[in-house]
């Protein structure tokens, strides 16, 4: 009796919880909100947005405004941000609607992906804290944390997101992978703590281009929209003339990606973004009838019974040589492109830790990629090809 | 008015239930134990001695008939009302949980606590008392995983002491017992017997035992039981049997 | 009196010195009120609810060795959280913060309580106090290799969700998930009060128990519903933590030489808050940039105690 008395207690406290959560400060969010949509009624979409399909830009007389799509806690959600032109307008950030007054001035950028945009972008003077050191090439951000290494606060020295330091450090934004859930850990108390913080969803795109025209994402917060049309128009201009000149090749070899990391093999997906780029520099991907976007998990006896004839092996972890190769795995000698000695890995620049300028500057400048790959594959099209590899190397 | 009629059984069918299956082991049987009985449950190992026992005290289910302790049907008495009246000294060893022959002895005044199981200085005193009937003093203190077997058993008789009950049954008492300890140990249940009008129900193997302190016998033969005086137990066939004309 | 003090030096360091930053009360306000101070009492929390549950699940299986990490019971509610996320996520019953919160400790508590009762029988068929540890070691791990298959297969945006589950952590909680956390332990920790006379009497076996008048049946249903919701709460917000809820009724035994459980009861509850203030302290005292995972911690202070306790052999 006493027990089902409590039980009873429980759930009053419960349901007085509930209304508690029903209704969370919500004279001050619905005015906002009723602002924000008065605000955004007129806005024009940017037409010049043609690949990514994880965001979109917009704009009227009185702001800017970006949009995100999906987050890993819900693929429908859409995450707005939006940058007043007018800075008399007093409206509040309330969920999923971030509002800025002025360009952002402090940021944490947590992935060199997004540091090496911004310096390209010409931000580097506000970048106040990154992920971890070990992963950058940067010179300009490596010189300047040993100058000054509070300059540049490091977040990410664990895997986990230093909360405390992020929090205290305040940033006026927060650029993070989009891969953990907005509603959870590290990042419910940053968002908590009223800082901006916006993740990223390039991964989820399935082409190079697409991924490549985030700069123009990123650009929206400090209202470099042309710097970044400049750069990407570029990018589009080289990748498309390169992709032509591949359709030139005569010969269409065959290629296959990766290690394995304990039993597993990560192999890129037939519709991923590495298939799109094999697919562009006319070689034939092993798994290019596959359907997924991500990757796919196999074993070794699977890869080996399909890629044992390919004719190159591309991206072979932080591996520089072909004996460290074969110290890894000696099966991994019965591989054709093995004996031939067509491996290729991307680390062609990297730093003491092995990690490549390829991760930090590669989905900016996927053309620089493709013109790689184009070289590895077609080495008759070199002539076209003005410049040397950017990112890969023969393994010696 | 004390009620002299201690437990009675009326066509009481007696056993195992597992799920829905019933095992009776004893069968229609009829029995009367008055206040100041000392009865000897005596019969083959796994003729239902302890079957009988557990069933007069709630530990296994009726199957059928009737059990009236105190002229009360057990099945109408609360739990906490039949510890008052019916306690049980079991074979099984327990141990552990710093347990100490104290803290056991004490859980016999457990029935009567409040809420919270604190002991008051009336529950107190009833508990040194158990202490110092059974002879434990010295050994209040030691954990149960420390004592010999003959001292366990008296732990648990006086925990059984303490529980105040009118009925006290205890399944093989002597079993780990030394001849004087034996003596002793029967010597202190008569006694509760005659000064305290307790109905005690002593089932044993030991016929020297029971048929020196005892006043009643039960005799098990499964199905049924028959219970006689012991003057009596000489004649009788069942008794015989047991025996094998020894004794 | 010494616990006391010990607690509240452990609530001291863990609010001040338990992070990167240095924090103090007039400093940096949110990162006390919103960072330190939930992980603080989310340590106190966690510590009493699992220590508890630790303790009750010791008596009603009559078996030192039991505990609701090393039986499985912290595993199993996991995977439940793991599954209802994965297949939640997909329908978006996630979006709503209380709905998913609810759902997330339901299936937590459901969790707990399937794999107690799976414990409980299989502890009829075994007589064996370490046999039975090691079905439970058993059962936790065939829980976290269902849990690794589900991140397996899951969508890798999906996957981050739930790593986390993999390894307990004292960080995750805001203030709003106190307000849950917090009524919920306290009312199933303060409900125990109500089961002193059956835990004590637990303690002389099942037949005992029934003479001293004590619905036998009846009050271990409720004791195993209570250390489920306690065990399910806590890894609903924490994840499975080890080793603190067989560890501290062990500690709590050896310092308070006692079988009366209402004195284990609120030890256990100290000692248990203790450990996981202390833990959280030592998880950032190595450097101050790098976390240790608490589990670490833990485990170093719970693995080595149960060891030597199966060497000792001694009946506790």
């Amino acid at each position: 009796m006493k027990v089902k008395s409590f039980i009873i207690l429980q759930v009053i406290c419960l349901s007085f919880l509930w209304s508690c959560y029903s209704t969370p400060n919500s004279e001050f969010a619905v005015t906002d909100k009723l602002k924000i949509k008065a605000l955004l009624s007129d806005v024009k979409t940017d037409p010049s947005i043609k690949y990514a399909k994880r965001f979109s830009l917009a704009e009227n007389e009185k702001c800017r405004v970006a949009y995100l799509f999906g987050n890993a806690n819900n693929m429908d959600t859409t995450v707005t941000f939006i940058f007043l032109k007018d800075t008399s307008l007093k409206i509040n950030s309330i969920q999923n609607i971030f509002v800025f007054r002025s360009s952002c001035k402090k940021i944490a950028s947590l992935s060199s992906v997004y540091t090496s945009m911004l310096c390209e972008l010409g931000e580097l003077s506000h970048i106040a804290a990154i992920d971890n050191i070990d992963y950058y090439n940067n010179v300009a951000i490596i010189n300047t944390h040993k100058n000054d290494t509070l300059a540049l606060a490091e977040l990410s020295k664990n895997p986990e997101l230093d909360v405390e330091k992020t929090i205290s450090l305040n940033p006026d934004i927060v650029f993070n992978f989009g891969m953990g859930n907005p509603g959870k850990g590290p990042n419910e108390k940053i968002l908590l703590a009223k800082i901006p913080m916006v993740l990223i969803v390039d991964h989820l795109e399935e082409t190079p281009l697409a991924r490549a025209e985030w700069i123009k994402f990123i650009a929206a917060f400090f209202g470099k929209g042309s710097t970044a049309n400049f750069i990407f128009k570029a990018v589009e201009k080289n990748y498309t003339e390169l992709k032509n000149i591949a359709l030139q090749a005569k010969t269409k070899p065959s290629v296959f990606t990766e290690i394995k990391y304990g039993d597993i093999w990560y192999v890129p997906g037939g519709k991923s973004f590495m298939a799109t780029f094999f697919k562009d520099a006319n070689a034939d991907y092993i798994w290019k009838e596959d359907a997924n976007t991500g990757s796919l998990h196999l074993g070794f006896e699977q890869v080996y019974s399909k890629a044992k004839n390919a004719d190159f092996w591309l991206n072979l972890s932080l591996l520089k040589t072909k004996k460290e190769l074969y110290a890894m795995e000696k099966r991994y000698a019965e591989f054709k492109a093995y004996r031939s000695e067509s491996l290729y890995n991307n680390n062609k620049i990297a730093n003491e830790k092995g990690y490549s300028i390829y991760w930090e500057t590669g989905i900016m400048f996927p053309d620089k990629i493709l013109s790689d790959l184009i070289l590895i594959f077609h080495p008759e099209l070199s002539s076209q090809i003005k410049n040397d590899m950017y990112y890969y190397k023969k393994l010696d | 008015m004390v009620n002299t009629t201690g437990i009675k059984i009326i066509n009481g069918t007696f056993g195992y239930k597992k799920g829905d299956h019933l095992i009776p082991i004893l069968k229609q049987i009829n029995l009367e134990i008055n206040a100041g009985d000392f009865v000897g449950v005596v019969g083959l190992n796994g003729n239902g001695k302890s079957t009988l026992l557990r069933s007069i005290c709630g530990l296994l289910p009726i199957l059928g008939g009737e059990v009236l302790i105190e002229g009360e049907n057990i099945s109408s008495i609360q739990n906490n009302e039949l510890a008052k009246k019916v306690s049980i000294v079991l074979t099984e060893k327990i141990s552990g949980f710093n347990l100490t022959a104290y803290d056991a002895v004490a859980a016999g005044q457990l029935p009567y606590t409040n809420l919270f199981n604190q002991l008051q200085k009336s529950n107190l005193e009833i508990v040194n008392e158990a202490i110092e009937i059974s002879g434990l003093r010295e050994h209040q203190q030691k954990l149960l995983s420390e004592l010999s077997d003959g001292l366990f058993q008296k732990t648990m008789i006086a925990k059984s002491i303490a529980q105040q009950t009118p009925i006290m049954l205890l399944d093989e008492p002597s079993a780990f017992l030394d001849f004087a300890s034996k003596h002793r140990l029967f010597t202190l249940l008569k006694d509760l017997t005659v000064q305290k009008q307790k109905c005690v129900v002593v089932s044993s193997h030991d016929l020297e035992m029971v048929t020196k302190y005892c006043t009643k016998l039960v005799l098990v033969k499964e199905p049924s039981v028959q219970i006689i005086s012991v003057k009596d137990a000489r004649s009788n066939p069942v008794f015989e049997e047991l025996t094998a004309g020894y004794l | 009196m010494l616990l006391i003090i010990l607690f509240l030096a452990g609530c001291f360091f863990s609010l001040l010195f338990a992070g990167s930053q240095t924090a103090e009360l007039s400093g940096n306000s949110f990162i006390f009120w919103e960072i330190r101070v939930p992980k603080t009492v989310t340590a106190i929390l966690a510590g009493s609810t699992l220590s508890v549950a630790g303790l009750i699940l010791q008596i009603i299986f009559r078996n030192p060795l039991a505990g609701p990490y090393v039986l499985g019971i912290s595993s199993g509610a996991s995977l439940l959280v793991a599954l209802t996320v994965l297949s939640g996520t997909t329908i978006g019953l996630f979006n709503n913060y209380f709905l998913g919160k609810s759902l997330i400790i339901l299936s937590s508590v459901i969790g707990s309580i399937l794999v107690t009762l799976l414990i409980l029988f299989l502890s009829k068929k075994v007589t064996s106090n370490v046999i039975l540890l090691l079905i439970g070691l058993m059962l936790s791990q065939i829980c976290g290799a269902l849990e690794g298959a589900l991140e397996y297969f899951a969508n890798p945006n999906d996957l981050k969700n739930f790593v986390m589950w993999g390894m307990g952590s004292l960080s995750n909680t805001t203030n709003a998930d106190l307000l849950i956390y917090l009524p919920i332990a306290i009312v199933f920790i303060g409900s125990i009060i109500f089961f002193i006379k059956p835990l004590n009497a637990f303690l002389l076996g099942q037949n005992y128990a029934l003479n001293l008048g004590i619905n036998y049946s009846k009050n271990r249903f409720y004791l195993i519903l209570i250390s489920s919701v306690l065990t399910g709460i806590t890894t609903a917000f924490c994840g499975p933590v080890a080793f603190v809820g067989i560890a501290v009724p062990l500690l709590s035994r050896i310092i308070f030489n006692t079988s009366q459980q209402k004195i284990h009861l609120f030890s256990c509850a100290l000692i248990g808050s203790c450990i996981l203030l202390f833990s959280d302290v030592i998880c950032h005292t190595f450097s101050r940039s790098a976390t240790l995972p608490v589990n670490m911690v833990t485990t170093f202070i719970g693995a080595p105690l149960v060891i030597y306790l199966l060497f000792k052999n001694k009946q506790w």
